[in-house]
């Protein structure tokens, strides 16, 4: 009698455990695909345009008004202007600038209610470029892309961090000065 | 007397089962916020090779070199890239004004030097200043012959060797 019982209770744990890994495997692969999912929805879409319309958006204001913040034109930055764009617009929201002030125009491609964005440089040594006394241009709900990204990742409190990277000639006047550095992109997704 | 030593059981079951859901429950939302995937950057790079042949193209020797074509070094000189000057300090190059992309065409297509400096250069250019991290991001230069039509390995992360 003692047997029997004792049998079924082998039985009974034996199901239990396997229920339990049941639900314990279903309950974590559903987990990991809710997260995965969160990344993979982002919207690439638009990404490839973002250098381009940022280039077309600039030679567009300076047709409108000539403000000489047009940096960059097919890989080559000016130096002067880049100055003045970070001393102009720095401590801004880039897309809101680029959308909101620009007639004919339609931003760098991201609805600024669902992305805010940080533009910055980086020199031949590996480390940020300081233009007009700033790392970085753009503005994030929690503060300066410049104020964020000397202390960490500028995406730590969004949803995603996207990061578009483009070769470009930096032309400070001389060849002693003239180089080849890296502009990037930080795009943050709320 | 039997049965409320039954309804006693089923209450302890029942009480047993709450328990064990709350745990389940705890355990399953701390596993939710402990094992979250960090916010990991997405490298958008699809124009990457694109943007580094372009920006070849965009970018004159006059722009790195002074006096180019003039062998006297002590004139000639290109002083943020030294591979540079090896190519354009020297009476070798036809077309002084040309770009970048143009001159390493012009050293293939004439043969006049090793085509191991124009790696060389690339690889200055863009690995060696840290504009293109190649333990991150590999890529290859292809160039076609205009005569054979062959394409021909300009440059690659994978097989350079400095």
């Amino acid at each position: 009698m003692k047997a029997k019982k004792s049998q079924a209770i082998s039985v009974d744990l034996v199901i239990a455990i396997v229920i339990f890994a049941i639900i314990f495997t279903v309950a974590l692969s559903l987990l990991f695909s809710f997260q995965k999912k969160g990344i993979d929805n982002s919207h690439e879409l638009e990404m490839e345009y973002v250098f381009a319309n940022l280039e077309h958006n600039l030679e567009a204001e300076q047709k409108i008004s000539v403000t000489n913040r047009d940096f960059i034109k097919d890989y080559r930055i000016e130096k002067a202007k880049l100055n003045k764009f970070f001393s102009d617009l720095g401590t801004s929201s880039i897309d809101q600038y680029v959308i909101g002030n620009l007639p004919q125009t339609h931003g760098i491609g991201l609805e600024p209610e669902s992305y805010d964005a940080c533009l910055f440089f980086m020199g031949n040594d590996g480390l940020r470029l300081t233009v007009s006394g700033l790392e970085a241009a753009g503005y994030l709900k929690s503060g300066t892309c410049h104020d964020k990204i000397i202390v960490s990742n500028p995406c730590d409190d969004y949803k995603q961090s996207i990061s578009l990277l483009k070769p470009v000639l930096l032309i400070e006047g001389s060849t002693d000065t003239n180089r080849i550095l890296q502009m990037n992109l930080v795009i943050c997704k709320k | 007397m039997q049965e409320i030593e039954h309804s006693k059981k089923g209450y302890m079951y029942i009480l047993d089962v709450l328990i064990a859901v709350t745990i389940l429950l705890v355990g399953i939302a701390v596993l939710f916020y402990q094992y979250q995937l960090p916010n990991k950057t997405v490298y958008f790079t699809d124009q990457l090779s694109e943007d580094i042949v372009g920006v070849l193209a965009s970018t004159k020797i006059t722009e790195y070199c002074a006096n180019p074509g003039n062998p006297d070094k002590t004139v000639c000189s290109c002083p943020n890239y030294l591979n540079l000057s090896q190519i354009v300090c020297s009476s070798l190059l036809v077309d002084t004004n040309a770009n970048l992309l143009s001159m390493a065409s012009e050293i293939i297509e004439t043969s006049s030097t090793d085509k191991k400096i124009v790696q060389d250069l690339i690889y200055d250019i863009f690995v060696k200043k840290k504009v293109i991290d190649e333990k991150r991001f590999g890529f290859a230069i292809l160039y076609t012959d205009s005569s054979s039509g062959i394409p021909l390995e300009l440059y690659n992360t994978e097989t350079y060797i400095p």
